[in-house]
This record gives C-alpha cells, structure tokens and sequence, in this order.
C-alpha cells in the first residue's frame, strides 16, 4: 500500500512539474487484474477475531470518467471482486485453534463458500497528461456490495458441553465503501488507450453470525473489514 | 471499431473464464487433533485426558524403580506401569519396549460404573499378558519428562449362570503417546 502510494504521489509530482496539459476525454474502460486482500481482511491469524482468511483474487468490471471542468472529472467504478475461499490450511488452522481453546481431543472444521462482493464507487479525479500518457488520479466512496462470505461449520470431540456443531456463518450485505486509485493510461490511438491501474478499497465488512456455540470460547468473529488493494489492466474507449 | 473487436472479445472471454472459476464453492475440510502431552485412541475416537498424572518411584529397599502413568477424561480411565527390578537410585528410566505381562507390566482401562450408589472408575475388562506394549522412547531426567508410546486392548466377557459366554467385548487403547510428559521423581523404603 505504501509502495503504491509513493509511486502514484512521484508520478503526479513529476506530471505536474512538466506542466505541460493536454486535451482529455471522457472514457469508458473495460478491466481486469488482481485483487489482493490486505491487512486484518488477508489475516490467518486464529486468535485475531478482525482476522478475514481472505486470498488473492481476481477483479474485473467497467471504470470511466466523464470530464466536467479540463482535466476534472467525475469517475465512477462498477467491479466484481472474487478472494477465494478458505483452504486447507485455513480450515487446519481453526481447527488447530479451536482444539487447543476448547481443550478438545480433536476437531473438524468444514469450510465452504467464496468471498464475493461488487463495488459501485464514484469520486472526483484529476488527469495529468504528457504527450501519449494521462495519469488519474482519484478519490472515492460508494456501495460495497458483499454477496458472500465463506461459512465454516466445527465439530469438537472430547467436549462435553459442545457435542453439537457450531457455525460461523455466510454473510451479505451492502456497506460503505471508500478509496484512492492512481491509473496510467497509453493513448494508442484518439479513442483507444490501454492502462493499469491501482486502488486501495476499504469498507468496515459484514457482521458474522454465530449460531450454536454453548461457550464463548476461543475464536469469536462478529465482523469482517475488508481492504482491497488492486491492480488492473484495462482498455478504454474515449467517446468525446 | 473493427480494432475493437479482438481486444474486447479477449477481456470479455478472460472474464467470462475467471468468473466460472470463482464459481468453485467446493467444501474444503481439516480435521486438527490434540497435541496434549498424554493421548490416545480408544475404540477408534481420539481421546486427551484433562487429569494426567506421571510417577517415577524408587524403592531403595528393593532397588527397583515403577514408572506409572495414569489419564482421566470423561468416564474414561487408562492406567499403566512398568517396574523396573535392579535399578539405580537416579531420576531416569530405561529407554526400552515393556511387554505387558500382568506382573512387572501392567496397564488397565477403567470405565466409571455405578457401584453400591456412586460413581467410581472400575476395570473395563482384563488386560492380559501379551495383550500389548509400552514403549519408552526419551527421558529427560533433568527436565522430568517422559516420551513414549503404548497400546494394548481389554478384552471383557459376560457369562451365563452357567458359564456360558453370552458376549466378548474388546476395547482398543491406540496409538497411546507421552508427549514429554512431566513426571515427578520419588524415593521410598
């Protein structure tokens, strides 16, 4: 994140410096790359409730901009995000977890499910151009639309007071996202451009269920923040 | 737009391919046992006892050391010991395979049974000689602890007023292990 930050600030600088502006056009963009979970939303950490199990994802959608004011303009983002589902490891480490919190001879964690959402996000942007390159430069807030949530089921033997299963469950829900992205952008023609893209994503998550624990113990999720930082490819289409 | 074409059929068949694969929902599943230092399997279910208890006795009178080991969790009960005939006085124990033989090695698998109006731990069956092994594998004499592995079984019949067998039940106590369990040195006459 920081990384990113610090080469989209030294381009804008170096942009700006040249100080030379040229005519930018509304786009419309499709694109496609990755989408990286980043800190507690990333985190396998069994002990940390904030912790997401979240993976490395793929993200694709439509993104423009329409101009307003010379190089100010409206941006708006439409993306589908997908950050995997636990795996083997995951489902080993709860279960590791659960059995050493519940002094349980062994248990079995079931994991199944996917974690999807979609995001609508729109903010100001600002593009530096230099002859075939234009850099943007954007703000945002919108929608986070969380479709799904992997949900897992323990079973725990050995514990007399937890015979049946208990579910951490599948979660939705729409929620208020918000970010920063930095896009550079080849003209390979008037209307056609190719770009990458990188843009941090935040939203505080859904709220976990937990149904059928008997005893408040060991891990106990009620929340799952999401940060997302992606970096895209697109193609974009100038129509103005 | 005809220069549109390739390139947009590519993004959206890319697209069209990720998202049949963030389609896969399969049930992923791991199943994590206790590391506790004292466990076993009995009849097939793993089994910690939460009450563990890990002696090494010397008799200086009869130079022999016993090494006893006793786990409680449940209604369940495993006990075992090994005495050790012309033995020194140190806080050790001989690293070696005991064969179970009712006499100098012993093992029991108690269950708790209702007896004259409580609830006490009883002998499960019988563990006869050959009916398994306790195997010593590491002693740290400084630290007190004891590595090792056992299994046995308990074989129980139940006989008719005649002395008939009417059933033979047989408990499996498997893949037994002492995980550096602490145990505590003594010295009696």
């Amino acid at each position: 994140m920081k990384r990113s930050f610090i080469l989209i600030s030294l381009s804008a600088i170096l942009f700006s410096s040249l100080s030379v502006s040229g005519q930018v056009k509304s786009y419309i963009s499709l694109f496609g790359g990755l989408s990286n979970p980043e800190g507690n939303y990333a985190s396998t950490n069994y002990s940390n409730n904030l912790s997401g199990f979240a993976h490395k994802g793929v993200t694709f959608g439509v993104d423009g901009a329409v101009y307003v004011y010379k190089s100010l303009a409206i941006g708006y983002t439409f993306s589908f995000q997908d950050q995997g589902k636990l795996n083997y490891n995951d489902t080993y480490n709860l279960a590791q977890g659960y059995t050493a919190s519940f002094n349980a001879t062994s248990t079995t964690v079931n994991a199944y499910d996917r974690f999807h959402n979609f995001n609508l996000l729109v903010g100001p942007q600002y593009s530096f151009s230099y002859k075939k390159f234009i850099l943007d430069i954007r703000a945002f807030g919108g929608l986070v639309d969380v479709t799904s949530t992997p949900e897992t089921q323990v079973e725990l033997l050995g514990v007399p007071r937890q015979t049946a299963y208990f579910y951490e469950r599948r979660s939705h829900g729409m929620l208020l996202g918000y970010g920063a992205s930095g896009g550079l952008r080849y003209l390979l023609s008037d209307k056609l451009s190719i770009g990458v893209k990188v843009a941090y994503i935040q939203s505080p998550g859904t709220k976990i269920t937990v149904n059928d624990l008997v005893d408040n113990v060991g891990r106990y999720a009620t929340s799952l923040p999401i940060n997302e930082l992606q970096t895209t490819l697109g193609l974009s289409l100038s129509f103005k | 737009m005809n220069k549109l074409r390739l390139p947009v059929s590519l993004i959206l068949i890319i697209a069209a391919a990720i998202f049949i694969q963030s389609c896969n929902k399969d049930t992923v599943s791991a199943t994590a046992y206790t590391t506790a230092a004292f466990q076993a399997n009995i009849d097939g279910s793993a089994w910690a006892p939460d009450t563990v208890s890990s002696t090494i006795v010397y008799s200086t009178g009869a130079k022999t050391k016993t090494l006893t080991c006793s786990g409680t969790q449940g209604q369940k009960q495993v006990i075992f010991s090994i005495t050790v005939p012309t033995s020194s006085g140190t806080p050790g124990f001989p690293l070696a395979t005991y064969n179970i033989d009712g006499n100098l090695v012993k093992a029991q698998f108690n269950t708790q049974q209702l007896s004259n109006g409580s609830y006490v731990f009883l002998p499960h069956g019988v563990i006869a000689p050959g009916a398994g092994q306790i195997v010593v594998t590491a002693v740290d004499s400084v630290k007190k602890t004891i590595t090792g592995t056992f299994n046995f079984y308990s074989r129980s019949t139940l006989y008719d007023g005649s002395g008939n067998v009417i059933s033979t039940t047989v408990d499996n106590i498997s893949s037994g292990a002492l995980n550096a369990t602490p145990y505590v040195f003594s010295s009696n006459q």
